[in-house]
This record gives C-alpha cells, structure tokens and sequence, in this order.
C-alpha cells in the first residue's frame, strides 16, 4: 500500500493579482484525517484546488507520493440538460487510458457497482443524476470520488446543503475509508458529524492571505471563536464548527 | 415514391441522409452537454465562406468547406477557453464574418455560382456527386472511429472538467477535438440538410430525446435514431412535395420534439420518483 503524505512548502498562491495564499507550508502524514476551516475567502478551497494542480501557484511546491487523488467538489458543475445515470456519472471517476472503449466493461462495471455499495446508492445505479436529492447527489459524487480507490481524499464542502440522514451515510462511508489508512482532506463550514473522525484541524485565517492562524487538535482555542463567527453567521452554528461544544 | 430509388442521385441522396440523420446527433449531444449548441451554427457559416472561395477559384467545394470549418471551431475553441463571453463574442463575429465571407466571395465567382450557394445554404441532394458522397462516408467513419477513441474522456470532460483535469485526462485537447469533430459533421450535413440549418439536426433530435433517456448513451442512440427518423422521412417528403430537404427533415425533427415534449414526457414524469430537493445550499 502506498504511504500517502503531502507537504506543501511556502506556497503563494494569486487569483486576479491578488495574493489568496501566502507562505503557506503544511505537512499531512499517511491516514490522517485533516480538516481545513476558516472565513469565506480565507483561501480554503483555493488551497484544495492548488493541491490538486487545478490552480497555480505564485511561488512554493508541493510534494504528493502518490498522484492517485480523488476530488469531489463541492458542487455538480452546470449541465445543459443531457441526462446522466448514476453509473454513468461514478464511470468518470475511473482511471482512464490514452485510449478507451467508450463503453464501459465488466471489469469497470463491478468498480462502479462496488462504489455504489459503498455509500448505499447501488439501488438507484440506473436513475438519472439530476433527479436525485441533494444528499442522494453528493453520495453519488463521493462513489465517483473512490471508484479508483485513491490514496488520498479531497473534499470541497460534503455535508453542505444535504439532510442529516445523508450526512450520517457520508460519515460511515469517510470512517470506513479512513480506516483503509487513506489520507482525507477536507474543506468544511459543518464539521458537526464528521467531528468524531477528524485527527487535526487547521484554521486559515481572515485579513492573513491564507495562511495557518491554527494546525492542532480539537477543540479549537476560544480566541479563535471569531474566525467561524465571520464565516457563518447566516445559517450555521459556529460553536459546534469549531467543536467548541465539547470544549 | 420508392420508384425514385432507381435514380443514382436518390440513392445517393438515401445514402447521404442516413449518414447524417445518424451522426449529427452522436456529436450534437456532446454540444448539448457542454452548453455549446450553438456552435454547429457557428462552424456552419464558417464553412460558408469556404464553400464561397472554392466557388470564386472553381475548386472542390467539400474540402474548402471543411478545412473553414475546422479553423473556425477550433478558433471559437480557444478563445471560448480564454473566456466565456469572450467565446459568446468570437461565436457571434463567426456567423457574421462567415456568412458575408460565403455571400461575398460567391458574388465574384461566376453568374451559376449564385444558384450553387443556395444548394448548399439550404441542401440540394440532386447535385451531390459519387466523389462527395465517397467523402461523406470517410468523414462519418472518421467521427465514428474518434468517438470510439475518446469518447469516453470527451464525456468525462463535459461531465467535470476539474475532476477530469485531476485524472490527468487532456481536458484541451478533448475540447478541441469536440470542436473539430463538429466541424467534420457540419461538412456532412452541407449537402443534405444545408449550412444554414445543419446544426439543428445535430441539436434537435438530442433535444427531443433527451424529453424520455435517463441516461447520456441512452440519449445518444435514442437522439440517433429520431435523426435517422428525420432525415429518411424529410428526404422522401421533399421528393414527392419538391421542396428542399433539409428545411424539411428539421421540421420533421422539431415536430419530434413537440411531440415528446408535449405527450410523452409529462407521461415519463409522472413514472420517476419525487425529488427531495435541497434544504440548505452551503457556499
């Protein structure tokens, strides 16, 4: 199995000439279950979207021994209306070759079943996406997300906008996955359920470009209750975020 | 009417119908996909100014009509993926700069030119020649072979750019290949359904059958079927009424459409199971 760890060194990271990120440097261990919180416009999901090589950096590196990644965005991207089956969706998550059959085969079929399994959905395999709830729809994107079964984990906001039956799914699916000593990262305003799996939390903080203002355990310290309260004060309840409930 | 058969342009009409009615919605549901519908119709008056030169210095019509046709895709191609009203703005200078192209050029060319251009702005099947539909059927294996290829990262692409760009798949190259791939269909559908209305057999039939497919293959073939449903019909229509075929076979088409969406959707509707929608939408 491989040892997954990624370290980012002094990373600087511009969007519009404007520096999001600035000396950032991270190290995240083989298994480690890491959340990233902070205020809208920290840089939470820039930094996501950086370790996966879909944004540039300014300056820095980053080091990752193994480019087998899942990603599940936090969001399905706009559609012009084609239907999707669920299948069909998981089937974008595999691995592809220079050249592919454009249909899928057993061996593929029974990875996209097995995925399905996983997070309860094999049932609803030959539904359409876009008619499924939003919790149904982010299930769906985590299988996509391990149909290759990564090493590594990256998730953009996965218990946002989907109900408490879902989020509970979600939670068993990242434990059990967890314990495959897989590493997880994850980008969350609601760490409410996932709480109890998370090994470390680092807070990125407002007015400071990106850059760490917390890398430990929780619960978080209280000075830093404000950072949520920026971040939240619409909808969310920015105590249990930051696990100052158990605090 | 079958007795038109026995004339060698019918058959070649036949033949040039099935190829499109076939093929364009394979393409066209990619497009669909992608929120690119409307590049067909740009790629189609690109492909005028084309057909417009190869009038002016009496040179072959098809392969002057495709090599435009692809330069203006590809084009509409990389600036789309500068910016996206940027490509909204590069889609639009190519309807305007192409269809003047076509309409100038043909005005220089010869006094039978201008009878020509009407031919291929709305389709003439009676003046398609052995040697046009020999690449016509190259083109149409060409597009199918591709699709076999990479048809698979085209829709992985269209699907999530960002997570395809994650699994390393060559997200430009996918695009510009779509581009192009629509652009070779755009060349097939000249001769039958006309520039001016080819892109609305790669998108309409896509568009009725998308009205009952819960899957994108299901769309494919369902979209490929009513196309070729489309195309046969329109064809035999125009023979028999004397009207060109391609206005024809895409009132066919988007007759199809009304009908799906009208009757047979609202039927498929009640069928799916209720949809629990969003109860909070995170930032």
């Amino acid at each position: 199995m491989l040892i997954s760890k990624i370290e980012l060194n002094q990373i600087c990271v511009d969007l519009e000439n404007t520096r999001v990120i600035d000396q950032l440097t991270l190290a995240i261990n083989q298994g480690e279950f890491v959340a990233i919180l902070g205020a809208n416009g920290t840089g939470k999901t820039t930094l996501l979207k950086v370790i996966l090589g879909l944004l540039p950096m300014a300056h820095g590196s980053i080091a990752m021994n193994s480019d087998n990644v899942g990603y599940v965005p936090q969001r399905l991207p706009l559609q012009g209306g084609v239907p999707i089956s669920v299948m069909e969706y998981v089937s974008t998550g595999l691995r592809v070759k220079k050249v592919n059959s454009f249909w899928i085969n057993k061996t593929e079929s029974k990875l996209i079943q097995q995925a399905l399994k996983t997070v309860g959905l094999f049932d609803i395999k030959n539904s359409n996406l876009f008619n499924l709830s939003g919790g149904q729809q982010r299930r769906v994107m985590i299988a996509r997300a391990l149909v290759s079964n990564p090493d590594i984990l990256l998730l953009d906001e996965p218990t946002a906008g989907i109900d408490s039956d879902s989020q509970e799914s979600l939670k068993e699916v990242l434990d059990a996955y967890k314990k495959n000593l897989k590493t997880i990262i994850l980008v969350t305003h609601e760490l409410e359920v996932l709480e109890p799996l998370v090994d470390r939390v680092v807070v990125l903080g407002t007015n400071t470009k990106g850059s760490v203002i917390y890398d430990g355990k929780l619960p978080i310290p209280k000075h830093l209750y404000s950072i949520a309260h920026h971040s939240h004060e619409d909808s969310i309840n920015s105590k249990s975020i930051l696990g100052l409930d158990n605090s | 009417m079958i007795d038109i058969l026995q004339y060698e342009f019918a058959q070649r009409a036949v033949v040039a119908a099935i190829l499109i009615g076939l093929v364009a919605p394979i393409i066209g549901v990619f497009l669909v996909q992608r929120r690119l519908a409307l590049l067909g119709d740009g790629t189609g008056h690109v492909a005028l100014t084309g057909v417009g030169l190869a009038l002016f210095f009496n040179w072959a019509p098809i392969p002057m009509a495709m090599l435009a046709a692809v330069i203006g895709a590809v084009s509409i191609e990389i600036i789309r993926d500068r910016s996206k009203v940027a490509g909204d703005l590069a889609l639009a200078l190519m309807f305007y700069g192409g269809i003047a192209g076509g309409v100038m050029f043909v005005s220089l060319a010869p006094a039978s030119s201008s009878t020509a251009l009407n031919s291929y702005l709305f389709g003439s099947l009676t003046t398609a020649s052995n040697s046009d539909l020999i690449a016509l059927i190259f083109i149409s294996l060409l597009i199918v072979t591709a699709l076999f290829i990479w048809g698979r990262q085209m829709f992985a692409v269209g699907v999530d750019t960002d997570v395809a760009r994650v699994l390393k798949i060559p997200t430009k190259f996918n695009a510009i290949l779509l581009a192009v791939l629509s652009a070779l269909t755009v060349v097939v559908g000249m001769r039958v359904v006309g520039l001016l209305l080819v892109s609305a057999i790669m998108i309409v039939p896509v568009a009725a059958a998308q009205q009952l497919t819960k899957s994108f293959k299901s769309t494919m073939i369902f979209g490929s079927l009513l196309g070729l449903l489309s195309s046969i019909s329109g064809l035999f229509i125009s023979f028999s009424v004397d009207i060109p075929p391609g206005p024809t076979i895409v009132m066919i088409s988007l007759l199809l459409f009304v009908f799906l969406a009208l009757v047979a959707a609202p039927l498929n509707r009640r069928s799916r199971p209720k949809v629990v929608k969003h109860e909070h939408e995170g930032k």
